[in-house]
């Protein structure tokens, strides 16, 4: 507890006038910090597709060569070695998960050397040709922006949050030239609350975000615009497509997940491991070349109807990536899943068509450019778990609004199958394990708010273990409560509780009064609770036990007791005071 | 005005670690200036009210429960005053004329409330305790009157019969007129603490004077205090 800190009442007009405009100010000021924050993001996702292009367009020129296998080994390799030992970030994180667990546990603090990190190991991970997409590392990158700009200012941890979410919005925004879909994924994904005050800074700094792309780039929409006309043939056939994409986007989380497990028993060295992954991707890479690398050029073609292949080729290609993308990631590359996942989308869709095609080929079905999109939507709403994203997405890179019936059905149909097989998408499945999935306004987020130091009353009173029942009489008289720890006299020690409930009926008895010590009657085998404790697990001891309140102790010292009651009002309190007032 | 975390804490009814998190985390609009903040009464207190939570500085007259300081006897009687050669045949007349005598009530309204309220307690069972002491108290505490708890010490003229518990005849009353049951019993113990002495209902017997008697209660005060305040 810091007392040095005061609290000052202002006492001049003034502070109450700066307080006026601060209530306004607070708005004004995160609505320009949007602007701050969207542009740096943006143009950290600017600098990483430039290094992104440059990158491959050097390693395109060795692709013929029969070794060029080694190069997406060799790029996972440095990247995994960069990250380790440069940057001691541990493991390579998939950058989102990380962003939503600082959120929602330490009001988005993220360390300054987080804004450029991801960036460069996301670079030669994928650059080299790994199967990874560049939006992970962009959206932590901009994150981490974000946060420290906030952490610059010093502001506090609601602001810092909004910041946080404006440097994922500017991020998304400026890689896709998408705002919307930067605004939506943001909401969606990363802060998981709506409400006005987040969503003004955060759209604002998505519109900055793409702004600085378009003002360096040109407003490119990121696949050409092209006309397609749907009918109810396509809506109905959206509905097969959906189960297409739920299933590919099962079998994508549960491969990256046997592939991480089967890295881990590998005893080699961390970039050693990436390596072998990079090297192995290389290899699938000599044969399917549309796998390598964040794969934006084979969506491309499969949009504009350029992809000839059949459906047998088309199959082996969705297997490919979806291998090449759970090697990649799993293996300790760096880079998120956002592409492949588009990627795979677009090579089920044109899979799904060609298969529909196949079967039933009277029927004029729409263009499988169109069915490319769609399973593109689907895939992202799937592996995502956030159907807005996934339409919005599409159809602002596409540019098309032509498609939104379809579009529509194949997100959330795809998404409601992936949350009946993987109940959590794949960002929060870690967190989810790890019980850091603390949404706000959940009770995880308010148990996970809330420490034993703010809930412990100490207005107990002790009594020592030599103490005689007749004695304790006199104590009891003056106390309120009906736990009474024992202490040892000499040392301090907890030694166990008397419980009231217990010893009521001897009370009364001065017979008892001289023969009977406060050691024979008390409880030694309580159970207690650190300092440290999570709340939500004394809640569950709690529960388990049947108890209505427990005794704190730490370092050995009773320090006073935690009850349900207390925890009642407390929680209420944290409910009544949401940050968006 | 500079008012100290705990301060804060108290006015808001929380505990000092949750009003640091809640500045932290920005739920409380406060502005930070290094290692203080500054913050303006009105703006606090608007915070409090859109988010119904109770805020009140220390010093601006709260609205809580007026504590109940712990009475002496010696207060309560001499507010209460002692009276002698208290007339009457049965416990009506003697109540009656016991409650004439006692100043605390002027009007004569109060005055019929309390005896209709002794009457009342002395039909559910008599207040006389035995050894020829009653102490006749209202069924339910005059909340609605307020004044202080007192103790009226009336000396009959002659004993009477009040129904007491050792069928005994009663020679004193000590009107117990208390503004809460909390003070109620306060007093009441103290009085039980003293009457419980044999050799105190021999002092009463022997009709003490103003002084004397004061100076007895006076003792019993002090002696009944003792343990509690060495302890």
């Amino acid at each position: 507890m810091n007392d040095v800190k005061t609290i000052r009442q202002s006492s001049s007009r003034f502070y109450s006038w700066v307080m006026f405009l601060s209530r306004f100010d607070d708005r004004l000021m995160l609505i320009i910090f949007g602007v701050l924050v969207g542009s740096c993001s943006g143009l950290a996702a600017l600098a990483l597709h430039y290094g992104l292009s440059t990158l491959s367009g050097l390693v395109r020129g060795y692709r013929s060569f029969g070794w060029a296998f080694i190069l997406p080994g060799l790029g996972a390799g440095l990247s995994a070695l960069f990250v380790d030992k440069l940057f001691r970030e541990g493991k390579a994180g998939h950058g989102v998960p990380e962003v939503v667990y600082s959120v929602s546990r330490f009001g988005g603090l993220m360390r300054f050397r987080s804004s450029f990190s991801p960036l460069i190991s996301s670079c030669l991970t994928i650059g080299s040709g790994g199967s990874a997409g560049p939006e992970a590392p962009v959206v932590m990158s901009g994150a981490a922006i974000g946060s420290n700009i906030a952490q610059l200012f010093s502001l506090n941890e609601r602001q810092r949050i909004t910041l946080v979410g404006c440097g994922t919005a500017g991020a998304i925004a400026a890689i896709f030239n998408a705002p919307i879909a930067g605004l939506v994924f943001t909401i969606e994904v990363i802060v998981g609350e709506w409400s006005a005050v987040n969503i003004v800074p955060i759209a604002v700094a998505a519109v900055s975000g793409a702004q600085v792309c378009r003002l360096l780039q040109g407003n490119q929409i990121a696949f050409t615009s092209l006309q397609f006309g749907t009918d109810i043939v396509d809506t109905l056939g959206a509905l097969g497509l959906a189960v297409v994409t739920a299933a590919a986007c099962i079998l994508l989380t549960r491969a990256l997940r046997v592939s991480h497990r089967i890295s881990l028993k590998v005893p080699v060295p961390v970039w050693l491991r990436a390596a072998l992954g990079g090297c192995a991707v290389g290899g699938i890479g000599l044969f399917l070349p549309d796998v390598l690398g964040q794969g934006y050029h084979s969506i491309q073609t499969v949009v504009e109807g350029g992809f000839s292949s059949g459906l047998l080729f088309v199959t082996l290609v969705v297997l490919g990536k979806i291998l090449a993308t759970a090697i990649t990631l799993g293996w300790g590359g760096s880079g998120g899943i956002f592409a492949p996942s588009l990627v795979i989308g677009s090579f089920g869709g044109l899979m799904f068509y060609r298969l529909i095609d196949w079967i039933w080929p009277g029927i004029a079905w729409a263009d499988e450019g169109c069915f490319a999109l769609l399973g593109m939507a689907g895939m992202i709403s799937g592996m995502l778990q956030a159907p807005l994203t996934g339409i919005f997405l599409i159809v602002e890179i596409t540019g098309g609004y032509e498609v939104i019936l379809p579009l529509m059905l194949v997100s959330v149909i795809s998404t409601t199958l992936c949350h009946a097989f993987e109940p959590a998408s794949y960002y929060m499945k870690d967190l989810v394990e790890k019980g850091r999935f603390l949404r706000p306004r959940t009770d995880a987020r308010v148990l996970a708010d809330l420490r034993v130091e703010e809930l412990v009353e100490t207005d107990c009173l002790t009594v020592t273990k030599e103490m005689r029942l007749g004695d304790f009489v006199k104590i009891m008289q003056k106390s309120r409560r009906n736990f009474f720890p024992v202490e040892d006299e000499a040392t301090g020690a907890f030694l166990g509780m008397v419980r009231l409930d217990d010893i009521r009926e001897y009370l009364f008895d001065p017979l008892l009064y001289e023969t009977v010590f406060m050691e024979q009657i008390m409880d030694t085998r309580v159970e207690t609770v650190g300092l440290d404790d999570d709340v939500s697990e004394i809640l569950a001891r709690m529960d388990a036990g049947r108890l209505f309140s427990m005794p704190v102790v730490a370092n050995g010292r009773f320090v006073g007791m935690i009850s349900k009651a207390t925890l009642l009002d407390k929680y209420r309190y944290e409910l009544m005071v949401q940050t968006d007032h | 005005m500079e008012l100290k975390l705990e301060e804060l804490a108290k006015s808001l009814n929380l505990t000092p670690a949750t009003v640091e998190r809640w500045i932290r985390q920005g739920r409380l609009p406060v502005l930070q200036k290094g290692n203080q903040c500054i913050f303006s009464r009105s703006s606090l207190k608007k915070w409090a009210e859109t988010n119904h939570l109770a805020f009140v500085l220390p010093g601006l007259g709260g609205h809580g429960e007026p504590e109940v300081l712990a009475d002496t006897l010696y207060n309560a009687m001499v507010r209460g005053g002692i009276f002698y050669g208290i007339e009457g045949e049965t416990v009506e007349a003697v109540l009656t004329s016991a409650v004439s005598r006692i100043a605390q009530f002027e009007s004569g309204e109060q005055k019929q409330s309390l005896l209709a309220g002794l009457f009342a307690r002395e039909q559910l069972m008599s207040t006389g305790i035995g050894r020829g002491v009653a102490i006749p108290h209202p069924r339910t505490p005059i909340g609605e009157i307020d004044i202080p708890s007192f103790i009226s010490v009336c000396f009959l003229k002659t004993p009477i019969g009040y129904n007491a518990l050792d069928r005994g005849p009663v020679f004193v009353l000590f009107v117990l007129v208390c503004p809460s049951p909390k003070n109620h019993l306060q007093l009441l113990a103290r009085l039980s603490y003293c009457l419980r002495e044999e050799a105190f209902v021999d002092f009463l017997r022997g009709i003490p004077d103003q002084d004397a008697f004061y100076e007895k209660i006076r003792t019993f005060d002090l002696r009944f205090d003792g343990p509690e305040s060495s302890s």
